[in-house]
């Protein structure tokens, strides 16, 4: 997936090198995941697609994986979730920077923790010492 | 892709049917085979008998833990008991077949009651019992290990 | 003083890591059946895992991110999915190993048996990954493991004859009555044991976890180019205390409790409580890296939090993909499948996977996005293609080897 580069654009950018599956941050330095996809829009009039957002989360990924292994996650997926979630989407104004690693300016939105305030609350935070570390993490 | 994963699917078919087909315990064939299933069985025997032995010499030299002992001596007696039970099933192809079946199928019930009798008397701290077993055990290694080499060589 | 704490990560590595019960088991089984015709392989399994441990701590500490972490921005999504499933199995197995192998050697110190003590490992590895500070854990288990010097001492108190040791490994070929096929499909198992992959992503992780950075280059190279070599000779004195007691007396290592015998031989009693609490605490340790390397390997192909440092509650995706490993693992041997079985098993599959491993790294090293002008030299690239080279010829031959002597029967 690249931007064609036919006219004297600025600077070319490689979408699948410099942002498919980059690992993001946010604001706060937590890690919000891999960029599972990438959202391109076009209007009808505008010249050609723009990038509006990068999007995270299985429901992102699981299309992109071609073959078996893509329908093995697809229907792993929906086992779990059966109300077919939608992939979080962080709009491409929110980005700080692409490389190394993407990084918000922002902190992430909330549905981005979805699983993990789940796992927190339910499992991981109701053993005893979940909240204890050498440096915490939040 | 769709090709390269028929390819995969059957070469995972066949490599089940191989090993479903070396693994499964059938009748020897030939006597040549039965031959080698026989050395196979006593190359394990010895194995551990010896094993049973140098356990019991360390008992017996106060060297070794006895729950290392014990344990040792315990899976050798397995180990015998289930190559034993393995080789009686098997059916000799040809009568001429039967005199290698009784020497082996003899020297197993020995190597398997020693290891018992070795495992007992160590468990009581028996020193002359286990002496005794520790004995039988050795001839009986000398014997599986003359089998071995007649029927590996020939 | 801290540089000589820091240095026991290497010890970890190279005994924990390096020998577990995989080496445990293959080397005193192939020293028993094939005395030291096979020991060639030790060094060229050394030399490979030093090679690519040597990379992915680079990566670790130039980046300040894990290998695997960095597999998937290199190689897509789907091909980093193929390899995270297959070192994902492949550590479960080992996983489920060290377990087995943990609660064998629980079962020579008490006599109770095996399947008992699997419980209770499970639970103890999950409170020590839950509780225990990661430089703790290391410090416990490398110096523990160092028990296992015990095999040296005891091949050295054997009195062997070294001139026919060292003669019967100068020539590698099966000895009278072996086959071909079943020597080299056990070379393939010694070189399996020593290139294990957990090992490597553990190794990147953990120098993640403990902030390597560029200036910690020199203690991450310190730590594999003496921490591994170390590992290999005691797989070495492993391999020759089976070559000398066991070989002469048709003995074949199937059980734990063989692979000590020679110890408590030479030593006695005191030599057999040392290498039991080594055996152990090499086990344990690899069981730690096994379980984490398989929580990180997941999270980090997905990009979630994680790390052992941080609090559980800060990284509950991570600690619950950990969880459930570790449970997996519990329950593959809780099957009373035979823990020694399937240690042969994961050693074989993980040498038939190896591919997977090693040439991720080998791509991600080469990369000056990551590493600036700290990308493999000329002569660790040609050092590394040969490697993948040969891991490929390994990972070909070894199904159908596997199939050709029935498990090297």
């Amino acid at each position: 997936m690249t931007v064609p580069d036919d006219d004297a654009r600025p600077e070319p950018m490689r979408l699948g090198f410099t942002a498919l599956d980059r690992q993001i941050y946010d604001a706060d330095g937590r890690s919000v995941g891999k960029v599972d996809d990438i959202e391109l829009s076009w209007d009808g009039t505008a010249a050609r697609p723009v990038v509006t957002a990068l999007l995270t989360g299985g429901a992102a990924l699981g299309p992109r994986i071609a073959g078996r292994p893509g329908r093995l996650w697809a229907a792993l997926l929906r086992r779990l979730r059966p109300d077919a979630p939608e992939p979080v989407r962080l709009p491409i104004g929110g980005v700080a920077a692409f490389r190394p690693a993407v990084r918000l300016s922002s902190p992430a939105p909330a549905e981005v923790w979805a699983v993990e305030d789940w796992l927190r609350d339910h499992v991981i935070g109701r053993v005893p010492g979940a909240g204890r570390a050498d440096d915490n993490g939040r | 892709m769709a090709v390269a994963g028929r390819v995969r699917r059957a070469a995972a078919a066949a490599l089940v049917l191989l090993a479903a087909g070396g693994c499964v315990p059938g009748p020897a064939l030939t006597a040549a085979a039965y031959r080698e299933h026989a050395a196979q069985s006593a190359t394990g025997l010895l194995s551990a008998v010896r094993t049973g032995l140098i356990a019991g010499g360390l008992a017996a030299d106060d060297r070794a833990l006895p729950t290392v002992v014990d344990t040792a001596v315990s899976e050798a007696e397995d180990d015998a008991r289930s190559i034993a039970d393995s080789f009686g099933t098997r059916q000799p192809p040809h009568p001429a077949s039967d005199l290698l079946r009784t020497r082996v199928a003899a020297l197993a019930a020995d190597a398997e009651d020693g290891l018992t009798e070795l495992r007992i008397a160590l468990r009581r701290g028996d020193a002359d019992r286990a002496g005794t077993a520790r004995r039988g055990l050795t001839a009986t290694a000398a014997e599986l290990e003359s089998v071995v080499g007649e029927e590996t060589a020939g | 003083m801290r540089r000589l704490l820091g240095f026991t990560l290497g010890f970890l590595t190279a005994i924990g890591g390096f020998l577990d019960i995989g080496d445990l088991v293959a080397n005193s089984l192939v020293g028993a059946r094939f005395g030291m015709s096979l020991a060639w392989v030790v060094p060229v399994g050394v030399v490979g895992v030093m090679l690519f441990s040597e990379m992915s701590g680079r990566v670790a500490a130039v980046s300040g991110r894990a290998t695997f972490d960095l597999v998937r921005e290199r190689m897509g999504a789907r091909a980093g999915l193929v390899n995270l499933l297959a070192s994902y199995v492949i550590t479960l197995l080992t996983l489920a190993a060290e377990i087995g192998g943990v609660a064998l050697a629980l079962e020579l110190a008490s006599s109770v048996h095996h399947l008992l003590w699997v419980p209770v490992v499970a639970v103890l590895v999950w409170v020590v990954v839950w509780r225990l500070p990661f430089s703790w854990m290391e410090q416990t288990y490398g110096l523990l493991g160092l028990a296992l010097v015990a095999f040296a001492v005891a091949l050295w108190a054997l009195g062997p004859d070294w001139g026919a040791l060292l003669s019967g490994a100068l020539h590698p070929a099966p000895p009278p009555g072996e086959a071909w096929s079943a020597w080299w499909y056990y070379a393939i198992a010694v070189f399996g044991a020593a290139m294990t992959p957990y090992t490597v992503l553990f190794f990147s992780s953990s120098g993640v976890e403990e902030g390597w950075t560029a200036r910690d280059l020199a203690r991450s190279r310190l730590n594999v180019f003496i921490g591994f070599p170390l590992g290999g000779l005691l797989a070495l004195a492993i391999m020759g205390c089976a070559a000398v007691l066991f070989q002469p007396a048709g003995v074949r290592v199937e059980h734990l409790s063989q692979v000590t015998l020679p110890v408590a031989a030479a030593l006695g009693r005191i030599g057999l409580v040392v290498v039991l609490v080594g055996v152990f605490a090499a086990t344990f340790g690899a069981a730690l890296e096994a379980a984490l390397a398989g929580g990180y390997g997941v999270a980090q192909y997905f990009g979630w939090a994680w790390g052992k440092n941080r609090a559980p509650a800060s990284a509950p995706r991570f600690h619950a993909v950990l969880l459930t490993t570790l449970l997996l693992a519990t329950a593959l041997i809780l099957t009373s499948l035979d823990p020694i079985a399937v240690t042969e098993y994961s050693i074989v599959l993980s040498a038939a996977a190896l591919p997977l491993t090693y040439l991720p790294i080998l791509v991600v090293a080469n990369d000056r996005d990551y590493l600036g002008d700290r990308v493999n030299s000329r002569f660790t690239n040609i050092l590394a293609t040969a490697y993948l080279a040969l891991v490929l010829v390994v990972s070909v031959v070894t199904i159908p080897l596997m199939v050709y002597t029935k498990a090297g029967q």
